[in-house]
């Protein structure tokens, strides 16, 4: 019996015997971090299940999201040390937020912006790289039709659209005398096109804190790991004249954006 | 403008390339490049004058040298009245 992500006793059968998975479940998946090859050591496991039915376990709570139904079943369950985080989709949800990514219109939305929520993204994300336990047919249907509708050129757009409010404001911040604000706005810029970036080579993870090692993996053409780190760490910003850091900056991130091709 | 001064990207004008086709957008306007209008916004870092453009453009797009340099002149002239270039003095 093989352990899931690398917990010991954490199995399939004794998540069946622990009440966390209903008996007819159209999927059941890990995602997060730790599968999509990112995880550290106090990572904790993200456990998803599709079904029509509900936990058999009192839920610990429930997100509500723009959906029918509106709310989400989630169970906390410690495995030993290991935490195991349970969201019960419904299969009916899982195709409302696939379907939302598929209407997205990419072509106003690649300069206007994208209208996708946070959680739509973190979720879908999490869709996108899972490893099925059960129901791998649907879950690579689901995956598939993700592809289709160009998820990851999706969270690009949505990305560089944050990147242009950041750089507006930093233009704003040193036009009203606040360099000091300014430097953070620039630098928030900078991270969105980074994402941007990485986002269209594959790293769908939309977390800020696997920037580095995502940038890492990828070894983005437009970025050298170098260059990258050199701007994220702010080594040359000068502060007699943060105004020239925050110039360099923004034409560092309109190089960048102007370099993806979209529906190329 | 002389020589001495070169012609540079203006930050904050968002840039995306669609179909291999730039674009150029700031505030609610957005602006189509042709590919000597994308080439020529590529070789805007205030590094290199105008002629100096025109030459690198006339190399890339065997077009005639006098007129691409008034062409070049005139699409510079354009992004600069639009805020989407600057000069900038040559260091």
């Amino acid at each position: 019996m093989t352990a899931i992500a690398g917990v010991p006793d954490l199995t399939l059968e004794r998540l069946r015997d622990e009440g966390l998975i209903p008996a007819e479940a159209t999927a059941v998946y890990l995602s997060g971090s730790l599968v999509a090859g990112l995880g550290h050591a106090n990572s904790d496991v993200d456990l998803f299940v599709v079904a029509d039915e509900r936990p058999a376990v009192e839920p610990s709570g429930e997100l509500r999201r723009p959906l029918e139904p509106t709310t989400v079943p989630i169970v906390v369950y410690w495995f030993g040390a290991t935490r195991v985080d349970t969201e019960y989709w419904t299969p009916g949800q899982v195709s409302q937020l696939v379907a939302r990514v598929a209407d997205t219109d990419l072509g106003g939305g690649r300069i206007a912006g994208v209208d996708i929520s946070d959680d739509d993204v973190d979720f879908l994300y999490r869709l996108a790289v899972a490893q099925p336990l059960v129901g791998s047919d649907w879950l690579a249907e689901r995956q598939r039709e993700l592809e289709g509708a160009r998820f990851p050129l999706l969270l690009a757009a949505r990305a560089f659209t944050e990147a242009d409010t950041y750089v507006e404001d930093a233009l704003g911040l040193l036009q009203s005398d606040d360099p000091a604000s300014a430097v953070l706005a620039a630098r928030s810029a900078f991270g969105y096109t980074v994402d941007g970036l990485l986002a269209y080579a594959g790293e769908l993870s939309p977390s800020a804190k696997w920037r580095a090692r995502k940038l890492a993996r990828a070894r983005p053409a437009e970025l050298s790991w170098d260059d990258y780190w050199r701007i994220e760490t702010m080594r040359d910003l000068d502060a007699a004249r943060p105004e020239a850091w925050v110039e360099l900056v923004l034409e560092r991130c309109q190089d960048i954006t102007g370099r993806i091709d979209f529906l190329e | 403008m002389s020589s001495v001064e070169a012609p540079k990207r203006a930050v904050g004008v968002r840039v995306r390339k669609i179909h291999g086709e730039l674009y150029l957008a700031s505030g609610a306007d957005a602006w189509r490049l042709s590919d000597v209008g994308a080439s020529i916004w590529e070789l805007a870092d205030g590094s290199r004058s105008v002629e100096e453009i025109t030459a690198a453009i006339t190399d890339e797009y065997s077009v005639d040298a006098g007129s691409a340099l008034a062409d070049t002149r005139e699409f510079v002239d354009e992004l600069i009245d639009k805020q989407l270039m600057v000069w900038r003095p040559r260091g």
